[in-house]
């Protein structure tokens, strides 16, 4: 399994039905598929040890599911002897109206941040 | 299934060497082998060049839905020592039209380009826009050039990282 694939999205919307990213015949779900005023709750999990961060939403506060996405990083290496390899990190993200949830593939640290705050590393 | 994306040290106009898993050497040849062979001899006053050296991301399998904002960015410090320098351009045509070169291609210093959403870092899909989808060469070219001034000292550099990053919806 690729660090991309480590961790999945996990939906939950307001009739109790639960959508995970990777779909046993192996097709993928798309979030945007789901109206984001349904959402009340939204995961990023560990498919293998299922170790879990949720973000549940607060409708009657106005909070919303907004988008969710991966964020790759590659480290290319100049100059000198030293070599590293493939894809140093891979980020999950939930964007909400009122903060963003990011959890790093290689570690399972989670960061809260505001919800326009773009992580780099 | 997520995508497995690639940077390649392109070697024509849309072929490359994965170094996703290596190493860019800049050196007084065009080739992408990573030794000590065609080194950059320090001049004895002003400076000289690298032969440039073109990057660009490659999706060897696509993603599910799509990758947008791609882009690179260093560290912000040159580590490669005094009178080493990295410079950088965008060039629109790629390695098609703008062949390996040895001499100034007067870029900007890469140093100052730092993590964060572009312009604080090199946008990489400025000219061939997102969303990228399906598999194959995606967005623009990096061209990179190393100089040596007279001021070096001799003997390999210190490494230095180029970080390129993308989001996958």
């Amino acid at each position: 399994m690729q660090l991309a694939e480590l961790y999945q999205w996990e939906i939950e919307t307001v009739d109790g039905t639960v959508r995970q990213q990777y779909v046993d015949d192996g097709t993928e779900y798309r979030w945007q598929d789901i109206p984001a005023g349904e959402i009340i709750r939204a995961s990023i999990v560990n498919r293998v040890t299922h170790v879990r961060h949720d973000c549940m939403f607060n409708r009657d506060m106005g909070e919303q599911f907004v988008r969710r996405f991966g964020r790759g990083f590659i480290r290319v290496v100049s100059g000198g002897d030293q070599e590293e390899h493939g894809i140093a990190e891979y980020t999950h993200c939930i964007v909400t109206t009122n903060y963003r949830l990011y959890v790093l593939s290689t570690t399972g640290q989670s960061i809260i941040a505001h919800k326009y705050f773009e992580l780099y590393l | 299934m997520a995508a497995t994306v690639q940077i390649h040290e392109m070697t024509a106009a849309g072929a490359g060497v994965d170094k996703t898993s290596g190493t860019l050497r800049f050196k007084s040849a065009d080739d992408q082998t990573v030794d000590s062979s065609n080194r950059i001899q320090i001049p004895g006053a002003g400076s000289v060049y690298s032969y440039t050296k073109h990057i660009r991301f490659y999706f060897s399998t696509g993603p599910s839905v799509d990758i947008q904002n791609l882009r690179c960015y260093s560290d912000g410090g040159n580590g490669l020592g005094t009178g080493v320098g990295l410079q950088y351009d965008i060039p629109g045509g790629g390695l098609g039209t703008f062949p390996n070169i040895a001499t100034n291609i007067a870029g900007t210093d890469i140093f100052t380009k730092t993590a964060g959403n572009p312009p604080t870092s090199v946008d990489m899909d400025a000219i061939n826009t997102g969303p990228h989808t399906s598999t194959g060469y995606k967005g623009d070219h990096v061209r990179m050039q190393m100089s040596v001034s007279s001021a070096a000292t001799q003997g390999l550099t210190p490494s230095e990282t180029i970080t390129c990053a993308y989001d996958e919806t």
